[in-house]
C-alpha cells in the first residue's frame, strides 16, 4: 500500500453549543484508497465532511489534506478535491449544463463544451444536457452531482452517501463507476455511508464511527474477513447440548447461551466441525448462522443500541 | 473574480424574480406616461399661472425631460422595494436551495464569493435604474420631445435644454447609491438566514418604517432622521435645484456610501465565519 | 371713436388751451409706425424675478400690420405681452380717453405725458400713462396698470431705429400679490426655499428685452402667419 497520507485528521471536535457532533476523531485516509467511512445516521458524518471541505469549521483538531493545513491552504487543496455533500443541490432555474459550467468555471477546469459534454457522457446525461434541473429527478441529479465533482479532474473525491435514493441498479452504476475512479483512474475517494454493505463491497479501508467518534478502523478485509465468526447454533434438546459442549473442547468456544440458540466465536473450518461433531451426537442441527461480528456490531449501532 | 462575477450575473439574470422588478418599471412608466400625456399640461399650467396675464409663453415645458423628470420623482420611493427582492434573495437562495455546498467547496475564497455577489448585485441595480432611465427618460423624449426642464423649489425654476441632461446623469448616478445602499441592507439581512421571505419582507420594513418615523411630525423624529440613511436617498433631487447645494449632496453621498461599506464589511464577517449547514 | 375723439378734443382745447393735444402727439407716432408694413427681428430675453429663474432666452419676432404677430423660438421663451409688438396701437385699442397731463423732461429730452383711460369697465387694462418724444414721434416711457396683471413700468430704447422700432425695453413688474403654486408633486421634504410661509406673496421683477437685425418691409405673406399660430 502507497502510505501517502491524502487525508490526515487529528483530534477533530465539533460542538454545536450543547451538542457535540463530533468528538476528538482521528483518520487517515492514504493516496489510493476507497476510504468507506461508515456510521448510522446521525454518527457525524456529514459534519466531518463539512468540516473536510471547509463549510464548516471545527472547534478543535487539526485536518490536513495532501499534506497541507486546510485552514492556511483551503483553496490550493479545495482546486483538487471534488465532493458530493449530502443530496445534490443545483441551481434549479439552470440547465445541467449551465450548471456544470457555472461550478467548473469557478474550480478552474476545463468547461469546454466538449469537457462538460464528456462528463454528462459519463453519467449518462449527455441527452439532458440542456434540461433545467429542476426537470429531473432524484437519481439524475444524484448522477449530475457526480459529474460537477469529477468535472475539474480532481484527485480527490469526496461522495456524502452517493446513492441514497437510487434504485437498485442506479447503486450499482455507482458503485462501478467508483471503482472505475478508483482502479483505472487512480483516484482517492472518501465514501461515506450508513450501509456497511456498500462499504464492503468497494472499499479498501475503512473506519466506523458513531456519536461522533471512532469505534473501529482498518482495512476492509481485516474487518470483514477476519477468521472468527459470531455463529448461532439451533439443536433439538438444547439443554442436553449445552452440557455435552461444556464437557467438550468447544466450551471455549461457546459465548453464550439462550433458550433457543447457543453462540460461538469460531472460523470457517471450525463451523463444519463444530456442525459434524453435533450431529455424530446425535442432535437434529436446525440451524446453523453465521454472523460477522462487525456485521453485527454495526447492526447494534444502526438500531440504536450500544457495544 | 471576473469569473466569480460572470456567474453570479448568470445566476442573477437567469432567475425569473430579477425581471419583477423590470417587469414592474415596463408596466408603470408606460401607465404613467399615458396619464401625464392627457394631464400633465396641468401641471406646468399650475406652476406658471401666475405668469400668464402678462406673458407669452413660447415652446414645449411639457416635454420629455418634465416627464422623465417626474416619472422618476414619482417611481423613485417604489425602486427599494424591487431592489431588495433581488438584494434578498442573493445570499439566502443558496442556503434555501443548498447550493451553497456546491459553491463553497470551490477552490474560491468566501470573501471573493461575497464580494462577487455584492458587486453583481449592484450591476443588477444599475440595470434596473438604467431600464428606467431608458423608459422614463429616454422614451418619453422621443414620444414628447425635449426643451426646457421646469421645476419648483419654492420658485419656479426653468433650465435650458443644454442644462439638463448632466442633471438626470448626476440624478441617475445618485439613485444608484441610494439603491445600492438599499441593496447592502437586503444582502445583510440575507447573509444572516437560509430563506429569501425573511430579508425581503424585513428589508422592507426597515425601510418603511424609516420613512415613516422621519415623516412624522415630531420633533423627535426630525431631530434623528438626518441619522437615517432613507433621509439621504432623495438628495438626488438636489441637482435639480439652482443653484446645486454640492455640501449637502456630497454630504449625503458619503453617508450613504459609508452606509454601503459598512453593510458590506458586516454581511463579508458574517458570511466568513458562518458554519453552512443548509 | 371718431367722434368721441372730436368731442374730447373740442372739450380739452376748452379747458386746457395751452395745452398740446394728446390725441394728436398719439396719432402722429401712430403714423410714423404705419410706415412699418411688417418686420422681422430676433430678441434676447433676459427674466429677473424673484419667483421664476429662467435662463436667456432667444426668439424671432415677425410682425405684418395691422395686428400679425407670430413668434419663433427654438426652445422656450417669456416675453411679456407687450414686447411681441411694441407700437402705439397697442395702447390704443378701443375706446380711451386721452388726457394731456404735464410736460417732463428726462434725459434732455422733453416728454409729454399722457394718459390713457379705456372707457369701457371689461378691460384688461385700466389705466396707461405714456411718456411721449414728440420730436422724434416715439414712445419713451409707459406706465401700466392692469387688472390681473398689476402694474408694469416699461422702459424703451431705440438706439436711432429710423423706423421707430425699439432696440431694448425694460419691464419693471409688480404683478401684485400673488398665490405662490403648490408642488403638485407634494411628495419630498421641504427644502429651505420651500420652507417660507407659502401664501401671498409680491410677484416682481424685470424683464430687459434686446431687439436686433430688423428686417423692415420684405413683404412678408399672410399666409406665413396662418401656419401654426403660437398660443398666448
Amino acid at each position: 500500500m502507497n502510505l501517502e497520507k491524502i487525508i490526515e485528521v487529528k483530534g477533530l471536535t465539533k460542538n454545536f453549543r450543547k451538542l457535540i457532533a463530533v468528538n476528538n476523531l482521528d483518520l487517515n485516509v492514504y493516496s489510493g484508497d476507497v476510504f468507506g467511512f461508515l456510521g448510522p445516521n446521525g454518527a457525524g458524518k456529514s459534519t466531518t465532511i463539512r468540516m473536510l471541505l471547509s463549510l464548516i469549521k471545527p472547534t478543535a483538531g487539526s485536518i490536513k489534506i495532501f499534506g497541507m493545513s486546510l485552514k492556511e491552504n483551503r483553496e490550493k487543496i479545495l482546486r483538487k478535491v471534488g465532493a458530493i455533500v449530502e443530496k445534490p443541490d443545483f441551481y434549479m432555474y439552470l440547465t445541467a449544463y449551465k450548471n456544470l459550467e457555472i461550478l467548473g468555471k469557478i474550480s478552474g477546469g476545463d468547461t469546454s463544451y466538449k469537457k462538460i459534454m464528456e462528463m454528462l457522457e459519463l453519467v449518462g446525461l449527455s441527452k439532458r444536457a440542456k434540461s433545467k434541473v429542476k426537470t429531473y429527478s432524484h437519481g439524475m441529479k444524484q448522477r449530475l452531482g457526480i459529474a460537477q465533482a469529477l468535472l475539474h479532474d480532481p484527485e480527490l473525491i469526496i461522495l456524502d452517501e452517493p446513492t441514497t435514493g437510487l434504485d437498485p441498479q442506479g447503486m450499482k452504476e455507482i458503485r462501478d463507476l467508483i471503482l472505475y475512479l478508483s482502479k483505472t483512474k487512480n483516484k482517492t475517494i472518501f465514501l461515506s455511508s450508513h450501509i456497511l454493505r456498500e462499504v464492503e463491497l468497494i472499499a479498501s479501508r475503512m473506519i466506523i464511527i458513531n456519536k461522533g467518534s471512532t469505534q473501529v478502523e482498518g482495512t476492509v478485509e481485516e474487518l470483514l474477513n477476519s477468521d472468527l465468526m459470531s455463529v448461532s447454533v439451533e439443536v433439538d434438546r438444547m439443554d442436553e447440548a449445552v452440557k455435552i459442549i461444556h464437557e467438550s473442547q468447544w466450551h471455549e468456544k461457546l459465548k453464550n447461551v439462550n433458550k433457543k440458540e447457543m453462540q460461538f466465536e469460531l472460523s470457517k473450518e471450525e463451523i463444519s466441525a463444530l456442525n459434524k461433531f453435533l450431529v455424530e451426537k446425535d442432535f437434529a442441527v436446525s440451524a446453523v448462522v453465521p454472523v460477522r461480528s462487525l456485521e453485527d456490531y454495526f447492526l447494534k449501532i444502526t438500531e440504536g443500541g450500544d457495544k | 473574480m471576473s469569473t466569480l462575477i460572470w456567474v453570479e450575473l448568470q445566476k442573477i439574470y437567469k432567475k425569473w424574480r430579477t425581471y419583477i422588478g423590470f417587469l414592474a418599471i415596463g408596466v408603470l412608466v408606460p401607465i404613467v406616461q399615458i396619464a401625464l400625456y392627457f394631464t400633465g399640461e396641468g401641471y406646468v399650467k399650475a406652476l406658471t399661472r401666475n405668469f400668464q396675464d402678462s406673458f407669452i409663453f413660447v415652446g414645449n415645458l411639457f416635454n420629455g425631460y418634465l416627464i422623465g423628470y417626474l416619472l422618476l420623482s414619482s417611481l423613485f420611493i417604489h425602486i427599494p422595494f424591487l431592489i431588495v427582492l433581488v438584494g434578498g434573495d442573493i445570499l439566502a437562495s443558496e442556503a434555501t436551495a443548498g447550493t451553497y455546498r456546491m459553491l463553497l467547496t470551490r477552490p474560491v475564497s468566501r470573501l471573493k464569493v461575497v464580494t462577487a455577489k455584492y458587486i453583481s448585485g449592484i450591476i443588477y441595480v444599475a440595470t434596473l435604474l438604467a431600464f428606467l432611465a431608458l423608459l422614463s427618460l429616454g422614451i418619453s423624449c422621443l414620444v414628447f420631445g425635449t426643451g426646457e426642464l421646469i421645476s419648483f423649489r419654492g420658485k419656479i425654476i426653468i433650465f435650458a435644454a443644454d442644462d439638463i441632461l448632466w442633471r438626470f446623469a448626476a440624478a441617475y448616478g445618485f439613485a444608484l447609491l441610494s439603491m445600492s445602499t438599499v441593496f447592502a441592507l437586503a444582502f445583510l439581512f440575507s447573509s444572516m438566514v437560509e430563506n429569501a421571505i425573511g430579508p425581503i419582507v424585513a428589508s422592507m420594513a426597515v425601510i418603511i418604517i424609516l420613512f415613516i418615523l422621519s415623516a412624522l411630525p415630531i420633533d423627535f423624529f426630525k431631530d434623528i432622521s438626518p441619522y437615517f440613511f432613507t433621509s439621504h436617498m432623495i438628495q438626488w433631487d438636489g441637482f435639480f435645484h439652482d443653484p446645486v447645494d454640492y455640501k449637502d449632496i456630497i454630504e449625503s453621498a458619503l453617508i450613504m456610501f459609508a452606509h454601503i461599506v459598512g453593510l458590506y464589511l458586516i454581511t463579508t464577517y458574517i458570511f466568513i465565519k458562518k458554519d453552512i449547514l443548509s | 371713436m371718431k367722434k368721441f375723439s372730436i368731442l374730447f378734443f373740442i372739450v380739452s382745447t376748452l379747458i386746457f388751451a395751452q395745452q398740446k393735444d394728446p390725441n394728436k402727439l398719439l396719432n402722429r407716432i401712430e403714423e410714423k409706425f404705419n410706415k412699418v408694413k411688417d418686420y422681422e427681428v430676433d430678441v434676447l430675453v433676459k427674466l429677473d424675478f424673484e419667483m421664476i429663474k429662467i435662463p436667456e432666452s432667444k426668439a424671432k419676432i415677425y410682425f405684418k400690420q395691422p395686428d400679425k404677430i407670430k413668434i419663433d423660438s427654438k426652445g422656450f421663451a417669456m416675453l411679456p405681452k407687450q414686447s411681441t409688438n411694441f407700437s402705439p396701437t397697442q395702447f390704443l385699442k378701443g375706446d380711451f380717453t386721452a388726457l394731456y397731463v404735464r410736460s417732463e423732461t428726462v434725459d434732455n429730452r422733453k416728454l409729454d405725458v399722457i394718459k390713457i383711460i379705456p372707457n369701457s369697465d371689461s378691460t384688461e387694462v385700466i389705466l396707461s400713462t405714456l411718456w411721449i418724444d414728440d420730436a422724434e414721434q416715439l414712445i419713451r416711457k409707459v406706465e401700466t396698470t392692469g387688472r390681473r396683471s398689476g402694474t408694469i413700468h416699461i422702459f424703451v430704447d431705440y438706439n436711432g431705429n429710423k423706423f421707430g422700432l425699439p432696440s431694448q425695453i425694460k419691464f419693471e413688474f409688480n404683478l401684485g400679490s400673488i398665490q405662490i403654486p403648490e408642488d403638485p408633486r407634494q411628495q419630498k421634504e421641504k427644502t429651505e426655499d420651500e420652507k417660507r410661509p407659502r401664501g401671498r406673496q409680491q410677484l416682481s421683477g424685470s424683464v430687459i428685452i434686446y431687439y436686433s437685425n430688423y428686417k423692415v418691409n420684405q413683404g412678408i405673406a399672410d399666409s406665413f402667419f396662418d401656419e401654426k399660430k403660437e398660443k398666448n
